[in-house]
C-alpha cells in the first residue's frame, strides 16, 4: 500500500468524483459518500505525513513509470517535506469543504461534489509531481474544475470572473510550458532532480525566470497580476472561494519554491529586487485597498493578496540575506517562514471565507454596510469570526504571527527598509480586520431577519480550524523541524549554483 | 509481364474500384426511387467493405501500381484508414439531418462517395496527373454537394464562392505542375522530389513549388487564402461542412508530405520562411476573427483557419525533423473538428439549424451528456490538458523551440490564449448561461452514443498516447 500511496491519493478522489457524476442528485446518501471519500483521502494523507521520514531530504514515496517514452515524459511522483505539508493542508481543507458543502442547498449537487473531488485529486497531483510536464498537466487541468465551480454555481457576474480567471491563468501557465520545453530541449529531461543539477547561462536563466515567474506570479497572485483574484473570489460560491484562497494560491507559491528559485537562481538573483518591491507593494498597497472594501469577500481577497506578498518576500529576500549575513541558516529560516505563512494563510482564509459564507447564507448579503451587531444575534458565530479576524492580522499565539514574524526578522537582516515596510502590515491588517469586526459584529443591528447561530456542523468546522490555527501558533516547532532538512538541501542547492 | 503488372495493380486497387462502382450504383438507386433507407445502408456497407478490403490488402512494402502512378505503403494506408473511420462516422451521424431536409437521396451519397474517393486518390497518387484528377474529383463533387440544398440562399452563395476560388487554386496548382514537368521532365512525384538532390535548385523549381503550396494553402484555408472558408462552412449542409473540414485536409497533408519529404527545396530559406509566415499569419487571423463571430459555424471556420496555421508551422518544423509532428496535429485536429461538427449536426432539428452560439444557452440543463462531449471537444481544440489536443500543441511548440524559434513559439502561444476565449464561450453558454432552446434536437440514442466515440478517444489517447506516438513517429521517420 505504501508503494502507491501518492497515486492512490491522486486517483481515488478523481475517479470517485467522475463516478459521482452519474449519481442521482436527490439521493440523501450523496453527502455521506462525499464526506467519507474526502475523509478517507485526508486519513491517507495523515498516514503519508506520519510515515514520511523527515530526516531525509530526498524525495520519498517515489513512483516512476515511463509514461510517454517518445516524448520523454514520466509519470514520476514523489514528495519532500514541503509537498507533504501542502498535501495535508489540501486534503484537510477539502475535507472541511465537503463538510461545509453538505449544509448547502444546491442545484446539481452531484456535479458540484464531483468538481471538488476532481480538484482535490489534481491538486495532490500538482504537489507530488516531480516530472515537470506531469506537474504542468495537473496544474493546467486544475483550471477546469475551478472554471466550472465558479461558472456554474457562482454569483451574478460569474461568467466574467471565471473567464478572466481561466484566461489569466492559462496565459501564465502556457509560458511555463514553453519554459519547460526549452529546459527539456537543453538538457533532455523533465525530471526536476536533473533540472536542479543543470546549469544554464545567465541570459537563459533570466528569460526562463521571467516566463516562469509570470506564470506563478499570476497564480499566487502578485501585484500587478492580481486583478483576477478579487473578481473570482466575489463571484465564486463559498466553498469555491475557500479552495481558491486556501489551495490554489498555494499552488503558485509552491511553483516558486519548487520550479523557479532552485532551477534558475541566477535569474532570480538578477530580478529579485523587482520582486521584493512588488511583494512590498502587495503587502502595503493592497492592504490599504482592502481597508476600503465594502464587500466582505473582496476584503478577504485583498487581504489574501497582501498576505501572499509575505510569502514572495520571504522567497526573494534570500539572496540579499545571504549577501549580508553569509549564513545558510538565515536562508532556511526565511524560506520556512514563507512556508509557514502559506500553511497558516490556508487555514485562516478558509475559515474567514466560511464565516462570510455563513453570513451570506443567512442574510443574502456580503456587504459590510448592510450588516451590523451580529454579536447580539449569533454570539458563538461572532466569537469565531472575531478570532479569525484577529488571527488574520497576526495576533501572537495564532499561526500567522509566526510566519510574519519570521519573515519580518529575516528582512531586517537583509535590509532595514524592507522590514520597515513589511512591518506596516501589522498596522494595516489590524486596521482592516478590526474595522471589519467593528462594523459587522458590533454596532447597531442593521439587518432584519431570523437570527440563527452557528449550527452544530459549522461549530465543528470552525472549532477545528480555530484549533489548528492555535496549535500552529503556539507550537510551530514540529513543522519547522519537519521542513528543516528539505529546505536545507534546497538552500545548498541554490547556493552552489550562485 | 505487363498484363501481370496490370492485374496486380488492379488487385491492389480494389478498395477504390469498389467505391467508384458503388458510387454509380447508389446513383442508379436514386434514379429508380428505391427506398431511401436502402441507399443509406448500401452506402455505409460499401464504404465499410472497401475499408475491410483495404485492410486485407495491406502492403508490406512500398507498392507502386500502374507504372508508378499510384503508391501504397504503410503511410498511405494509415491515413486512408483514418479517412475511412471519419467518413463512416460522418455518414452515420448525418443521416437524420439529411432525412429531415430532404437531402437524403441517391445523388447525395453518390457524390459524397466520389468526393471521398478523390481524397483517397490524392493520398496515394505518385503522379501529378493522377493527383490532379484526384483533386478535381473531390472538388467537383463538393461543389455540387454544397449547392445541393436548393432552398438555402447561403448554400448557393457558398457553392459559387467555393467553386470560383477552388478552381483558381486548382489552376494555380496545375500551373505549378506544368513548370515542374518542364523542369524535371517527369510527372512521377518521386522523380520530381529527387531532382534537387541531383541538380541545383533553380528559381523556376522554387517558383513552381511556391505556386503549388499557395494552392495547398487555399485548400487548407491558410490566411490570406482563407476567405472562402467561413462562407462555405456556414452555407453548406452541416454534414458537408463536416466532410470539408476533415478528410480533404488529411489528403492535402499527405500531398504536401509527398512533395516535400526528402526534398532539398525544404532547405531553401525563401521556401520554408514562406510556410512559416503563412502559418503564423493564419493563426493570427483565425484567432482574432473568431472572437467576433456570433455564428457557431463561422467561429469554427476561423478556428480551423487558426489550426491550419498550426499545421503549416508544424510542416515548417519538418525541415529539421520529420513530418510526424504535423501528421499528429492533422489527425488530432481532424478528429476534434469532426466531433464538434457532428455534435452540431446532432443538435440541429427538423426546422432548426444550430447557427448562433446563443442557441447553445443552457444546453447543459437539457442534456448534460452532449454538453460534456462538446466541452471535451472544445478543450481539445484549445489544447488544454486532459485531452489529446494538448499533445498536438505541445509537439508543435517543442519542435519550434528545438529549431531555435523560441520567439515564434511565444507569439503563437499568446495568440492561442486569445483563441481560448471563443472556445470558452461555447462552454460557458452551455453550462453557465440560463435559458433553454426548445428547438434543439435531443433524440436519437444511437447517434448520441456514436457522438461520444471521438471525445472518449480524445481523452483516452491523452492518458495512453505512447503507442500512437510511436506508430506515427515510426511511419513518418
Amino acid at each position: 500500500m505504501i508503494d502507491n500511496i501518492l497515486s492512490m491519493l491522486i486517483w481515488i478522489p478523481i475517479i470517485s468524483g467522475l463516478l459521482i457524476l452519474f449519481y442521482n442528485n436527490k439521493d440523501s446518501y450523496l453527502n455521506i459518500i462525499n464526506i467519507s471519500i474526502n475523509l478517507f483521502v485526508f486519513i491517507l494523507s495523515i498516514f503519508l505525513l506520519l510515515s514520511f521520514n523527515k530526516n531525509i531530504s530526498d524525495f520519498q514515496f517515489i513512483e516512476n513509470f515511463n509514461w510517454i517514452p517518445s516524448l520523454n515524459i514520466f509519470y514520476y511522483l514523489g514528495v519532500d517535506a514541503i509537498s507533504v505539508l501542502l498535501i495535508v493542508l489540501n486534503t484537510l481543507i477539502f475535507f472541511i469543504v465537503s463538510l461545509y458543502n453538505s449544509t448547502l442547498n444546491l442545484t446539481k449537487r452531484s456535479y458540484y461534489y464531483a468538481s471538488f473531488l476532481v480538484a482535490n485529486g489534481l491538486t495532490i497531483g500538482v504537489f507530488s509531481a516531480i516530472d515537470a510536464i506531469l506537474f504542468y498537466i495537473f496544474f493546467e487541468a486544475l483550471l477546469i474544475p475551478m472554471f466550472l465551480i465558479i461558472g456554474i454555481w457562482g454569483g451574478s457576474n460569474r461568467i466574467y470572473a471565471t473567464v478572466k480567471f481561466f484566461i489569466y491563468t492559462f496565459l501564465g501557465s502556457i509560458l511555463l510550458l514553453i519554459s519547460f520545453i526549452y529546459i527539456n530541449y537543453k538538457i533532455s529531461s523533465f525530471n526536476i532532480l536533473t533540472i536542479y543539477d543543470a546549469n544554464f547561462s545567465l541570459k537563459e536563466q533570466e528569460l526562463l525566470f521571467i516566463a516562469m515567474a509570470i506564470a506563478f506570479a499570476i497564480k499566487i497572485p502578485m501585484f500587478p497580476f492580481h486583478t483576477w483574484l478579487p473578481d473570482a473570489h466575489v463571484e465564486a460560491p463559498t466553498s469555491g472561494s475557500v479552495i481558491l484562497a486556501a489551495i490554489l494560491l498555494k499552488v503558485g507559491a509552491y511553483g516558486f519554491i519548487r520550479y523557479v528559485i532552485p532551477v534558475v537562481p541566477l535569474g532570480a538573483l538578477s530580478f529579485d529586487i523587482y520582486f521584493i518591491i512588488l511583494s512590498i507593494i502587495a503587502i502595503v498597497y493592497v492592504g490599504i485597498i482592502a481597508i476600503t472594501q465594502d464587500d466582505m469577500k473582496k476584503l478577504i481577497a485583498y487581504s489574501s493578496i497582501s498576505h501572499m506578498g509575505f510569502v514572495t518576500l520571504g522567497f526573494f529576500i534570500i539572496f540579499q540575506l545571504f549577501e549580508s549575513t553569509l549564513s545558510h541558516e538565515d536562508i532556511i529560516i526565511s524560506l520556512s517562514g514563507s512556508m509557514y505563512q502559506i500553511l497558516s494563510h490556508g487555514f485562516i482564509s478558509a475559515a474567514l471565507f466560511i464565516c462570510v459564507g455563513s453570513i451570506y447564507d443567512r442574510y443574502k448579503t456580503k456587504k459590510i454596510s448592510d450588516l451590523g451587531g451580529l454579536i447580539n444575534q449569533m454570539p458563538i458565530y461572532s466569537w469565531f469570526f472575531v478570532f479569525f479576524a484577529l488571527a488574520n492580522c497576526g495576533l501572537p499565539g495564532t499561526s500567522s504571527f509566526v510566519g510574519e514574524l519570521i519573515i519580518i526578522i529575516s528582512s531586517f537582516k537583509a535590509n532595514f527598509l524592507y522590514a520597515f515596510f513589511a512591518s506596516t502590515t501589522l498596522i494595516v491588517s489590524a486596521f482592516y480586520s478590526l474595522w471589519l469586526v467593528k462594523r459587522v459584529i458590533y454596532g447597531e443591528i442593521n439587518i432584519e431577519g431570523e437570527y440563527i447561530d452557528a449550527n452544530s456542523l459549522e461549530k465543528v468546522i470552525l472549532a477545528l480550524l480555530a484549533f489548528i490555527v492555535l496549535i500552529l501558533g503556539i507550537y510551530p516547532d514540529y513543522i519547522m523541524i519537519f521542513m528543516n532538512s528539505t529546505l536545507e538541501n534546497m538552500t545548498n542547492n541554490i547556493l552552489t549554483k550562485l | 509481364m505487363i498484363i501481370e503488372n496490370i492485374i496486380n495493380s488492379l488487385l491492389n486497387f480494389i478498395p477504390e474500384i469498389i467505391l467508384s462502382i458503388m458510387a454509380m450504383i447508389v446513383l442508379l438507386f436514386g434514379i429508380f426511387k428505391i427506398t431511401k433507407n436502402y441507399i443509406y445502408s448500401v452506402t455505409l456497407l460499401s464504404v465499410f467493405l472497401a475499408f475491410l478490403v483495404s485492410i486485407k490488402y495491406f502492403p508490406q512494402d512500398n507498392l507502386y501500381l500502374f507504372s508508378s502512378s499510384i503508391v501504397k505503403n504503410e503511410l498511405t494506408e494509415f491515413f486512408k484508414y483514418i479517412c475511412y473511420l471519419i467518413f463512416i462516422l460522418q455518414i452515420i451521424i448525418s443521416r437524420k439531418y439529411l432525412e429531415e431536409r430532404k437531402l437524403f437521396s441517391g445523388e447525395f451519397y453518390s457524390l459524397l462517395i466520389f468526393a471521398f474517393l478523390g481524397c483517397l486518390i490524392i493520398i496515394s497518387s505518385n503522379n501529378l496527373i493522377i493527383l490532379f484528377l484526384g483533386i478535381e474529383l473531390s472538388s467537383l463533387s463538393l461543389y455540387s454537394l454544397i449547392a445541393l440544398n436548393r432552398n438555402s440562399i447561403f448554400s448557393s452563395e457558398a457553392a459559387i464562392k467555393y467553386f470560383v476560388l477552388s478552381i483558381i487554386a486548382s489552376a494555380i496548382i496545375l500551373f505549378g505542375f506544368s513548370y515542374l514537368y518542364g523542369i524535371t521532365n517527369s510527372i512521377i512525384i518521386s522523380d520530381i522530389v529527387e531532382y534537387p538532390n541531383k541538380f541545383q535548385i533553380s528559381n523556376l523549381y522554387l517558383f513552381s513549388y511556391v505556386l503549388i503550396f499557395i494552392g495547398v494553402a487555399f485548400k487548407f484555408a491558410v490566411a490570406p487564402f482563407h476567405l472562402w472558408l467561413p462562407d462555405v462552412y456556414e452555407g453548406a449542409p452541416i454534414p458537408i461542412t463536416n466532410f470539408i473540414s476533415s478528410i480533404p485536409k488529411i489528403a492535402f497533408f499527405v500531398f504536401a508530405y509527398r512533395l516535400l519529404d526528402k526534398n532539398d527545396i525544404f532547405q531553401n530559406e525563401n521556401f520554408y520562411n514562406l510556410i512559416l509566415i503563412l502559418g503564423v499569419f493564419s493563426i493570427f487571423i483565425g484567432n482574432i476573427f473568431a472572437l467576433a463571430q456570433r455564428k457557431i459555424l463561422r467561429m469554427l471556420a476561423y478556428s480551423s483557419i487558426a489550426n491550419s496555421g498550426f499545421i503549416f508551422i508544424a510542416l515548417y518544423t519538418a525541415k529539421d525533423f520529420n513530418f510526424s509532428v504535423s501528421a499528429f496535429y492533422v489527425i488530432v485536429y481532424s478528429f476534434t473538428i469532426v466531433s464538434s461538427l457532428s455534435i452540431i449536426t446532432f443538435l440541429s432539428a427538423k426546422k432548426f439549424d444550430l447557427v448562433y452560439i446563443n442557441d447553445l444557452k443552457g444546453l447543459s440543463s437539457k442534456t448534460g451528456y452532449v454538453s460534456v462531449l462538446l466541452m471535451v471537444t472544445m478543450l481539445s481544440s484549445a489544447g488544454v490538458p486532459l485531452t489529446v489536443g494538448f499533445y498536438a500543441k505541445y509537439l508543435v511548440l517543442n519542435a519550434l523551440i528545438s529549431s531555435g524559434l523560441v520567439y515564434v513559439a511565444v507569439i503563437t502561444v499568446l495568440l492561442t490564449v486569445i483563441g481560448l476565449y471563443y472556445y470558452l464561450r461555447i462552454i460557458w453558454f452551455m453550462f453557465f448561461e440560463q435559458g433553454s432552446n426548445s428547438l434543439i434536437n435531443l433524440e436519437g440514442r444511437v447517434n448520441a452514443l456514436t457522438l461520444s466515440i471521438v471525445p472518449i478517444l480524445l481523452f483516452v489517447t491523452f492518458l495512453l498516447p505512447n503507442k500512437f506516438f510511436e506508430y506515427i513517429f515510426n511511419i513518418l521517420a
